[in-house]
């Protein structure tokens, strides 16, 4: 059986945090993270391949936790995918313009666009 | 000096008490006007009583106009008297021969002086007035002798005497105008008076030769101006906040009531009365979603924040789009795109594309047989996209009211049909913005056409 991928998800909710991992932990290994800077200390051993990352953390929020990810040599090139409710009219368009991957509104309203983007972000690198 | 024209003034007022007695109230007025010129005369050179006896009359009830004329006047002989033997003229050297038409030109323009509503003035390159006219006292509230005892610069505001002295330095070395130069004097009273100065120098006399205005007022409306525009920015920028904060609050919950019911629903039998329940409760959440989405768009809208991208759009080719990805909810109905005329138009695409998505989504969900069709078409106007159904209609008197924020034509059929009651709204609002027409036209039981019009500015000529 050929090694599972794994994910981390950055995020405060633990609610949220319990429907990532159940949506997804059927085909991926789910990394967890309650906050930025627990993230940006454990991302590089945590083998993950890919983060879902919240927006609004405590402390350093989802914009800031990219920015440190870009400028870590060790991580610069990880995927990052904004999962985020916010999602009034041209958010996505600032997200991706941040430099976010992708993005994923909250509420998860079809879980098969999440696996696609998934999918998608996995296959680039 | 203007006293020398006071005679004038009592053959004057002679005059207009007779023309009152005479019974021609032209007269009233005529005492009026010369009782508040000769109030203003009295304040600028010193007659106290003039200024008193002036203003009375100025003011005397009609019935008694003739009797404060008449006051009026005896002090008038008195202020003659007392002056004819007193000073010559500032402006016309006594000792010079007179030539008749240049006391009259002295005397016009000693007049313009006098009733200019503009602060007029002369000073000395000493820092002392010369010259000033009635409106200072006017404005300042000192008579002339105060604001000649002192160097003018004793009157200036604290604040800007560094400015003042800059600006006065820069036009004595002649190669300067001032024009809106602005500083603060002291009034009588003890309160501020802003003054805007347009001054030049006489090098030969040296003299400074200024004009200022009294902005003070003008300043104050500005300044409330400003203040009421940087709340209603500060208000608008809060409105912005609470929406986006709104929006991310409501939306956090759903996440867990969306995603954990589509979860159990994939554990339970699909046919189970589980099933069912679970059905709603995520049915239930995406309708509450939907209805969070379309307020907090038609806040935005209304808070002024939709930003449009405007470009060329080739209708045709999104209308196919919409179309397309409406296919699966057409059921048995016959629905199809039509292009009479291609059109392009300089619209926001995103936007349009919702206004589209809504109408052909109401369409396919009011019409239960017959067909549902899209048409591009020009028409006398400009050009047009018609959604077409062949649905139950709406009747007449509730056509005008579809557009207002939760109404259904029958409040029962948002029962039987679902929606948010937004959608309608939330399309009128983005045209709106768009500067597109949004109307409709229907027949009960035979159907409805909602029309989104565009005017000939906003077509782009395909050539």
């Amino acid at each position: 059986m050929p090694e599972r991928t794994a994910i981390a998800i950055v995020e405060d909710n633990a609610d949220n945090r319990l429907l990532v991992v159940a949506l997804l932990e059927d085909d991926y290994d789910v990394v967890e993270f309650e906050d930025g800077t627990s993230a940006l200390a454990g991302l590089a051993d945590s083998g993950a391949r890919l983060v879902l990352l919240d927006i609004s953390l405590p402390g350093m929020d989802g914009s800031a936790v990219l920015r440190a990810i870009r400028a870590d040599p060790a991580l610069q090139t990880l995927p990052v995918c904004a999962l985020t409710a916010h999602a009034m009219m041209g958010d996505r368009e600032r997200y991706l313009a941040e430099g976010f991957d992708g993005y994923i509104s909250k509420p998860i309203v079809d879980e098969d666009v999440l696996f696609e983007t998934l999918k998608t972000l996995l296959a680039r690198d | 000096m203007y006293v020398e024209r006071l005679p004038e003034r009592v053959v004057e007022i002679q005059a207009a008490v007779d023309t009152l007695l005479g019974g021609d109230s032209s007269g009233e007025a005529e005492l009026r006007s010369i009782g508040h010129q000769l109030k203003g005369t009295g304040t600028s050179f010193g007659f106290p009583e003039l200024t008193e006896l002036g203003g009375a009359l100025e003011l005397a009830p009609s019935d008694q106009l003739p009797s404060a004329a008449k006051d009026l006047l005896d002090e008038l002989e008195r202020v003659i008297e007392s002056t004819k033997a007193d000073t010559p003229s500032m402006e016309i050297d006594a000792s010079q021969e007179i030539d008749e038409t240049k006391v009259h030109e002295a005397l016009h323009l000693q007049r313009f002086f006098d009733l200019s509503l503009e602060l007029l003035c002369t000073a000395s390159f000493d820092g002392y007035f010369k010259q000033l006219n009635p409106a200072w006292t006017e404005v300042l509230g000192w008579s002339r002798e105060e604001l000649r005892a002192r160097p003018f610069i004793e009157f200036v505001h604290p604040d800007d005497l560094e400015a003042t002295d800059l600006e006065t330095s820069k036009l004595t070395t002649g190669a300067h105008v001032t024009i809106g130069f602005e500083n603060r004097w002291r009034s009588k009273d003890g309160s501020w008076r802003w003054l805007r100065w347009t001054a030049t120098i006489d090098h030969e006399r040296q003299v400074f030769m200024a004009l200022a205005r009294d902005v003070t007022e003008e300043r104050a409306t500005e300044a409330a101006l400003r203040a009421a525009k940087e709340e209603a920015e500060s208000a608008s920028r809060a409105k912005s906040t609470f929406l986006a904060t709104m929006s991310h609050e409501l939306r956090t919950p759903l996440n867990s009531v969306i995603g954990f019911s589509r979860i159990l629903m994939r554990a339970v039998p699909p046919d189970s009365k589980e099933a069912n329940y679970l059905g709603r409760i995520r049915d239930n959440g995406l309708h509450l979603l939907h209805v969070i989405n379309d307020i907090l768009d038609l806040s935005k809208i209304e808070a002024g924040h939709m930003e449009l991208v405007l470009e060329p759009v080739d209708l045709e080719a999104l209308v196919a789009d919409v179309v397309g990805s409406l296919r699966g909810a057409s059921g048995g109905l016959e629905f199809r795109a039509v292009t009479e005329q291609p059109v392009t138009a300089r619209t926001d695409g995103a936007r349009l594309r919702q206004v589209l998505l809504n109408l052909i989504g109401n369409a396919l969900k009011f019409t239960s047989e017959g067909r549902v069709q899209v048409v591009v078409r020009h028409d006398d106007a400009g050009a047009r996209i018609d959604v077409e159904d062949t649905g139950i209609g709406i009747p007449e008197h509730r056509l005008a009211s579809i557009f207002e924020a939760f109404t259904q034509a029958d409040p029962s059929t948002s029962r039987q049909f679902g929606g948010t009651g937004l959608g309608l709204s939330l399309s009128q609002a983005f045209c709106e913005h768009l500067g597109v027409e949004l109307c409709a036209t229907s027949e009960v039981g035979a159907g409805s056409v909602f029309s989104v019009v565009f005017p000939a500015n906003l077509l782009v000529d395909a050539g």
